[in-house]
Order: structure tokens, then sequence, then C-alpha cells
């Protein structure tokens, strides 16, 4: 007994080390395994045969004054334990959260309110995540405003591996996550991508039983609406328009004219000049109550821009420069604006809107005043600083000249047709232009325009001079997308859709030149250690000479 | 106001010899090494993002950027608060001027409240010396103010609760290096249990993932309670060890 007494250290030691290995299983396994059990019991034991060994000085000590205190300090500071503890689940379970962020970007859009709370039956969401998962807890923060915007909305969030019948009966087969949203019979499933915008959409596709056909003009060298490769393909903008419950069809517009079912018509920067009956069926679509979107690109297709004055919108034969740093992009190029809100003109479509349009190598649309039948409104505005460059061979006279526009120069116009034969329509077949080096009369274009067209007010047409929004890397820069979709929706008088959408990837390019970049490491790495370092050597000076 | 005093007083020591300013010029030194790199990075990202539409999509100054570098000055800051925290209380009780302390006119919680705020300020002073940094991104990019601001808060409120822990360390021993050491495996505790999981209580408990929000510009009252209360659960721990000092 006396040699147990002596090494009765070596108790404690033991029940320490368990202590540790215990302590690293659980962190090891994520949670308590037998193993660590077992190890856990064991040292607990060691702990207590310590005690009982060493009974007699822990019982002198305890019965001490100090050991007396001491105990009533252990007990004050459980206690005190117990309160911090208390407190954080108290507000854990009530847990209110404040987004500081400029863009309000953990916030909810309005149209995800919106959306939310426009919900007519009962939705689940059923969202099948590892427990614990980052992507899981992001989700689940992400439905706290939806639930709060809907009482027709509820949550329920499952772990596959813990309820392995549940994932079967839905079909669960992502490991990384996937949500099912239920409605009645009718459910959407998002399996790759779980953000506002997806979730938005799922819902909105969840409730809408309405589709809507735009066809996408091919043909003249259009953009590619399936292209979600290149920088300059239409594939992102096309994907969402899709999960908002439209369908996009290409038409071969030389040779199938127009066809009657498309809602709308999407014409995105063509590279080819439209020939003659193309820009005939286009004006027949428009002046029959057809709409259309038309994004033009600088310096291309002149004789269709031309062709735009028929609906009283000018396109000129020129480029958009930027001479303010502050609307350029990253300060530096001055063919790409910045649009503010300032610089919205006001109409359906840009009033939603309330951060930046983006625009790269634009081209002046403006109204024109004396045009007869149409009432054109312009949408953009260029700041004051800006004028619309007609000079593209001498570099020398690059700058605001006389004859260019300057300032608040218009560079999108959305177009209501009142009186459709003002449009001028034919119907006839039309000359093909003459060609250089063929000689005799030039050939005779079909006429692209049904026999029974018949002229009928309420077309509508957008003309943007740029196409630079809604490409692949323009889509999802401030306000591109939602100026491109909105103008879509004015299109088909949707009113419900116009509006600022969820939009997870704001302006956020960071451009510096070298010598910014070596500013950086100048005054990060050297500049401010560096002025640090000389204080510290001024104070061990100063020390030295005391 | 005597625990001000006696903050103040910590503070003024600090940056009276040239260690505090030294421990401040290496600070910067490495977090400047941190913001350089970080930034290099997001600006390759970025012209990569210019010419490739996924990246577009997915590019996010706070996530890639403001997030991050207020990740790596939390990593530093295990490691520098512990050696801050670690000369609060071990030095007084091994040169036996603690006594000398309490006996003066000034309460245990004014001590261990001024200590606890000297070390504070001086973390804070650090902290806040690297505010060209935003400014400079500020300057060129289009940063979010106010992930920057609730970054600060966080780290601050991070950096609070190691210093808390760690003054405790100081004051159950008279090393300096036992409570570097005791401190430092503590927040290396705190840091790893983050591992296991967001939704287990050991996960709760780590320090971290209450201030990961706030770098994303993010405020939780849940994180801020958290902070309140792990920061007065180890003052009053060290208030109590300090106050056995008088009787024992």
């Amino acid at each position: 007994m006396e040699l147990m007494h002596r090494f009765s250290w070596v108790f404690a030691a033991i029940g320490a080390l368990c202590g540790v290995v215990f302590l690293s299983l659980v962190y090891l396994y994520g949670g308590v395994t037998d193993e660590a059990r077992y190890i856990g019991i064991f040292g607990a034991v060691a702990f207590v045969g310590f005690a009982l060994l060493d009974r007699e000085q822990l019982s002198e000590g305890a019965n001490s004054r100090a050991g007396q205190r001491g105990l009533v300090s252990v007990l004050l500071v459980g206690v005190v334990a117990f309160i911090a503890i208390f407190g954080y689940r108290i507000a854990r379970d009530h847990d209110e959260r404040w987004d500081w962020t400029g863009a309000k970007r953990f916030t909810l859009s309005d149209e995800s309110t919106s959306v939310a709370a426009g919900l007519q039956r009962p939705v689940t969401i059923k969202a099948f995540f590892a427990e614990g998962s980052l992507e899981g807890k992001r989700f689940e923060e992400l439905t706290e405003g939806y639930v709060n915007a809907s009482d027709k909305l509820t949550v329920e969030m499952i772990d596959p591996v813990k309820n392995p019948i549940e994932a079967e009966r839905w079909d669960i087969v992502v490991e990384t996550g996937t949500v099912v949203i239920v409605a009645g019979e009718d459910e959407q499933r998002l399996e790759a991508r779980f953000d506002e915008t997806s979730l938005t959409e799922a819902l909105i596709r969840l409730e809408s039983g309405e589709d809507h056909l735009l066809c996408w003009a091919v043909g003249y060298g259009e953009a590619d609406p399936d292209d979600d490769r290149e920088a300059d393909g239409y594939g992102f903008a096309v994907i969402r328009l899709e999960g908002r419950n439209y369908t996009v069809k290409k038409l071969k517009l030389p040779v199938e004219g127009i066809a009657p079912d498309c809602e709308a018509l999407l014409v995105v920067r063509p590279t080819i000049d439209w020939l003659p009956n193309a820009r005939e069926a286009l004006a027949a679509w428009i002046g029959g109550g057809g709409r259309a979107l038309v994004m033009l690109e600088a310096g291309a297709t002149p004789e269709l821009a031309a062709d735009m004055e028929r609906y009283g919108v000018l396109m000129a034969d020129d480029l958009v420069l930027e001479d303010s740093p502050e609307h350029r992009q990253a300060g530096v190029d001055p063919s790409s604006l910045l649009l503010f809100e300032e610089n919205f003109e006001s109409h359906p479509i840009t009033a939603p809107l309330h951060g930046v349009i983006d625009l790269s190598y634009a081209r002046s649309v403006d109204v024109d005043p004396e045009a007869e039948g149409v009432m054109a409104r312009r949408l953009l505005s260029s700041s004051p600083y800006a004028w619309a460059e007609t000079n593209f061979d001498d570099p020398a006279l690059i700058g605001p000249n006389e004859g260019e526009k300057q300032g608040d120069v218009g560079l999108a116009v959305a177009v209501e047709v009142l009186d459709p034969t003002a449009l001028d329509v034919s119907t006839e077949p039309q000359a093909a232009p003459a060609l250089e080096g063929l000689e005799g009369a030039p050939p005779t274009l079909p006429s692209l325009v049904a026999a029974d067209w018949s002229a009928k007010p309420g077309g509508r047409l957008v003309v943007i001079g740029d196409s630079f929004p809604g490409s692949n890397v323009g889509v999802y820069r401030g306000n591109n997308g939602d100026f491109v979709y909105n103008s879509i929706a004015w299109l088909l008088d949707a009113e419900d859709e116009l509006t600022e959408r969820p939009n997870e990837a704001e302006n956020q390019l960071l451009n510096l030149s070298a010598i910014q970049q070596g500013l950086v490491v100048l005054i990060s790495m050297f500049f401010l250690p560096g002025f640090a370092a000389l204080l510290a050597l001024i104070t061990l000076v100063r020390r030295r000479r005391l | 106001m005597r625990a001000l005093a006696i903050a103040q007083r910590e503070l003024s020591s600090m940056f009276a010899s040239a260690t505090g300013w030294l421990v401040l010029t290496g600070f910067l030194a490495v977090a400047g090494l941190f913001w350089s790199l970080s930034l290099a990075a997001y600006v390759d990202y970025s012209q990569q993002a210019m010419v490739t539409p996924y990246l577009a999509s997915q590019l996010d100054m706070t996530e890639h950027l403001i997030s991050q570098y207020f990740g790596s000055i939390g990593i530093l800051f295990v490691f520098i608060c512990p050696a801050l925290s670690m000369r609060l209380f071990a030095p007084e009780v091994a040169n036996r001027t603690l006594e000398l302390l309490l006996t003066s006119p000034v309460s245990t919680a004014d001590i261990v409240l001024g200590k606890f705020l000297g070390a504070l300020g001086f973390t804070a002073t650090m902290l806040f010396a690297t505010a060209p940094f935003p400014l400079m991104l500020w300057q060129w990019g289009n940063p979010d103010l106010g992930a920057f601001v609730t970054g600060y808060l966080g780290t601050l409120l991070l950096a609070g609760a190691l210093l808390s822990m760690g003054m405790l360390a100081s004051a159950f021993t008279r090393s300096q290096i036992v409570a570097f050491m005791l401190a430092i495996a503590g927040a290396l505790i705190l840091w790893v249990l983050q591992a296991m999981g967001t939704d287990s209580w050991q996960a709760e408990l780590a320090v971290v993932p209450h201030a990961q929000d706030m770098w994303r510009g993010i405020v939780r009252l849940s994180d801020l309670t958290y902070f309140a209360a792990f920061i007065g659960f180890f003052l009053f721990a060290t208030h109590q060890r300090v106050e056995a000092h008088r009787w024992s």
C-alpha cells in the first residue's frame, strides 16, 4: 500500500494520457467510438484510483482555508461556464443575422422574396446533404429568408446516409448534395448549384405553368446561344432564360423567315449584314405586332443598323469611348463603359435596376425625334464625359471632335409601334445588293413575309448598341443580365418579371497594372514593416540614451 | 477607470520597449506578405476570368480575397496572442511583483480587465496598422467595405478570445514558456475542433467558425454571444486564479 501511495502519480499520469488519447480519437473519428469510450472510462478509473490513493492529502487540502476557497472558486467558475454556455445556446436558438455587405449579398433579392411570397400552394424543400457539410449549412442559411417570406414553404434537411430509405424514395444519387422541391405532384431538382439564383428559378419553374418561346435568329453570323465556353458565347444567358420557363429555339432566318409561334425574336450580334428580304421580314414581324430584341456591335452590319431608322432608332457607325476613369472598367479601357443608376433612363426595363451596367465596344443608339408612328424611348445614356468616336483611321484624331456626339450618348432604345404602316413594309421580293465584279442585274431575293401579312399595332423593339451585357463573360457583371432579361420581359409584357434578380457574382474584377502590383508589394511588405522597424530602432536608441 | 489606467500602462509598456515595435514589424511583414500573395493570386484569377466565362461567374472578391486574408491573419494570431498573453501574469508571479500589485488599491477585477484590455489594445493596433491594405484595394477595385469592417471586428474578437485564454494560462504558472505552450495548445485545440463537421458540438466550441461569417460580411448574434461568453468566462476564471494569490 505504501508503494502504491508513493507511485499514485502514475495513476494520474495514466488518467491524463488516456484523456489525451480519448480526445485524439474523438477528433480523428469525429465522434465517440467504442475504443474511445473504453479508453475514456479507463482514464476516469485511473483518476478515481489516484484520488482514492491520495485521499488523505486531498482531504487535508480541501479542509484547509485555501482548499475551501479553491473549492468555492472552482464552483463559481463552473457556474459561470454554465451561464456562458446557456447564454450562447439561447442566442443560437434565437439567432439573428445582419448582412453588412454593401451589395447585401447575403440578403434575399427582391425577386426571390417576391417569388417566395407569391407561392400559391404548399412547397416542401427536401435538402439532401451530409450532416455537417458546409454546403448543406450554407443552403440551410439561404432557405431561412425564403421561409421567412412565405408561410407555404417548409424546409427539411435530410442526411442521405442516415436516412437511406428517404434518399432512395427521392432517387438521390449525387453524393455532394441534392435538393428536391416538391409541390403536390410536381417537383424540381437542384444537383449542381445551390445558390439563390438556382433556388428562385426552380420555384418559378415549379409555380409557373407558362412557357415562352424565344426565337434566336441564325444565318448571319450571330452569337451562338449554345456556346457556354467562349467569352462571347450566349450559353450562360440562355441557361438562365431556360431556368425561367423560356424556351430558346434557333431560327434560320434567311430561309425560314420568322415563325408565327415565336413570342419574341432575338437578334444578337450578327456579323454579316442582313439581306434586304431579311430586313423586310423583321419589319413585317414588328409591324405585325411582333416583338424583337436587336443587339448590334460597333462597326458591324451597317445596312441593318441603318434600317433601324424606320423604327425611330438612329444607329451611327461609331464607337462610344469614355473619358472619365470612374466610368471605365478598372479605370483603364476607354471602350469599356460603366453605367450607373444615373445613366439609366426612366423606363419599366431600367426602373428596377440599381447597380451597374457594363458595356464593351458599344456603338451609339439614339431616338429619332422625327420618326412617326412609333414611340421610341432611350434606355441607357453614357456619362457626360463620353463621346462617339467616328474616326478609326488616324489615331492622332481620336478624341471628342467637332461633329461627334459628346456627353450623354444614347446606348439603347425601346420602341413601341403605334402605327405599323409607318414602317413601310414590303411583301414583294427584294433586289439583292449589287456585288462587285458581277455584271448584269442583281438576283431577286424571295420575300420572307407571308403573303397574307397584315399590319397590326403593338409591336415592340429593343435595340442595344452592344451585345456584351448578355455574353458569357458579361452576363454576371452587375445589372448586365437583369438588363437583358428585363428587356425580354418587357417585350413579352411580363411585368412581374421586370425586376432585379439575385446575382452571386457582382462586378468583382480586379485589374492591376505592373506598377500598381509593385506598389502593393512595396507598401505591404516593405514600407509598413519598415516604418514599424524604424520606430523600434528609435525606441531602442532612446532607451540606451536614458 | 482603474482598469483603463492599467490598460494604458500595459499598452505604453509594450511600445516603450523595442520588443513591441519589433513584434509589430514582424506581424506587418508577414501580413503584408499574405496580402501581396493573395492580391496577386486574385489579380491573376481576374485576368483569367476576363476570358473564361465560368471563372467570371465564380469570381468573388469577398470570398476569394478578403475572407482568405482575414483567415491568414487569424492563423497568425494563434501564435501571436499566446506570445502576448504569456507575459501578462507569469513574470509578475515569478518576480513576486503580483503581491505588490495585489496590495495596491486596485481590485483584482481591475487588474485582470486592465491587463486584458492592454493586450487587446496592442493587438488592435497591430490589426489596424494593416488598414492601408483595404485602402489600396478601395482605390483600384470594388471591394465590399462592409466585409472589411466585419472582418476586422471578427479578427479582433478572435484575438480577444485567444488572449483571454492565454491570460488564464499565464496566471497559472510562473514560467512564460509554460504559459506560452499552454496557451498555444489551447488555441490549436480550439482551431482543429472545427474539422469535426459544422453541426457538431466540437465545432460549436471551436473559435474560428464563429469568426468566419464575419470575415464574409455577416454578423450573427450567436457569434457575438459566443465571443462575449468565451472571453467573459476566461476573464472570470483568471480573476479567480489571481484572487487565489491573495489567500494562498
